[in-house]
């Protein structure tokens, strides 16, 4: 018996949510959106997504450089911590977390380059999650 | 004695450099009935409220299409740009004819000496982001209680200055008219119609 469009949806999010990819400021978010506003989180989803698009990429070309600007870094991850806090993106908010504790120690670029990857596959993780969401919205 | 008026909800400014958080404290202040301007900088900020860069209170830098916006609560960002939420709230507290409205400051770092730094200046409330609906219900009792201290401010000078006093009604002094709002400080305040007046003559 298939689920219902709604119930799909609901249990995808929850799942979002069980496994911690998720966490209660985006149910905040659910709540805030009423008729008036419906296209209210799948905009917000959007300004994240595209927020983590970019400064992964711009953290990859910094990176790649011979001397690493860490100031630069730093306001980079700072500005999708606060994206990603905002959306409720949990696993995401902690990779930029980790990353940030990065810059006050002395790393060498194999361990940036790593713990940057790790939080590019969170990123990348949620984005798939987020975009099933959407599609699932449509069906309803 | 004036009762507040309700039927025109009050108006926030809000001040965030980061369009995600722009929508959300919009549709946060909306949801608590507020009615809401947003602004990416706080030189926007400044400019919506009246002040220009360079002439803070010349009478003449105030733009004739502002007089009537009022707003009577600013909530901004800590970690903006250019100028910050710090600067920001600095520049609304030395002006005479902003420093009554209430400031709020949001941020997503909790750093002690930050939350105080803002208070001593003058802030009235720290919010932690991501901010909660629940932190809505916060703001009011701020504009109400400078609201409070507008009132009496007016009520005094009114009753220091009763010869020049157009004896109107006080209720037609509309609390959004107020000097908590952005007002202008006219160069001859006796031809002013009642509801817009300077406290500092």
């Amino acid at each position: 018996m298939a689920a219902s469009p709604v119930n799909q949806l609901n249990a995808h999010i929850s799942n979002m949510l069980a496994t911690g990819l998720l966490d209660e400021h985006f149910t905040a978010l659910r709540r805030l959106q009423d008729a008036e506003s419906p296209d209210f989180v799948d905009g917000l989803v959007t300004n994240f997504l595209n927020d983590g698009d970019r400064i992964f990429g711009k953290l990859a070309q910094l990176l790649e450089r011979p001397f690493v600007d860490l100031d630069v870094v730093s306001n980079h991850l700072m500005k999708l911590k606060g994206s990603s806090a905002s959306v409720g993106a949990r696993h995401v908010r902690l990779a930029c977390i980790q990353l940030l504790q990065l810059t006050s120690q002395q790393k060498n670029r194999d361990e940036w380059i790593s713990t940057l990857a790790r939080g590019r596959a969170a990123f990348d993780e949620v984005r798939r999650e987020f975009q099933t969401m959407v599609q699932l919205e449509r069906q309803i | 004695m004036a009762a507040v008026a309700t039927e025109t909800p009050f108006h926030v400014l809000a001040v965030d450099d980061s369009v995600l958080d722009r929508k959300l404290i919009e549709r946060l202040l909306k949801t608590s009935s507020f009615q809401v301007t947003t602004v990416d900088s706080g030189s926007k900020a400044l400019e919506f409220l009246g002040l220009l860069p360079d002439d803070e209170d010349s009478p003449v830098s105030v733009h004739a299409d502002q007089l009537e916006v009022a707003v009577n609560l600013i909530i901004t960002d800590y970690c903006m740009p250019g100028m910050t939420g710090y600067d920001l709230l600095k520049k609304i507290k030395e002006s005479s004819s902003l420093r009554d409205i209430p400031v709020v400051i949001m941020s997503s770092e909790n750093i002690p000496s930050r939350i105080n730094r803002c208070l001593e200046e003058g802030a009235d409330e720290f919010f932690l982001k991501p901010v909660r609906l629940s932190d809505m219900s916060k703001l009011k009792p701020h504009i109400l209680k400078s609201k409070c201290k507008e009132h009496y401010h007016q009520e005094q000078h009114e009753q220091g200055d009763s010869k020049s006093n157009e004896g109107s009604n006080p209720t037609n002094n509309s609390s959004r008219d107020s000097s908590n709002s952005r007002k202008r400080k006219a160069a001859d305040q006796e031809t002013l119609p009642q509801a817009i007046r300077s406290r500092h003559s």
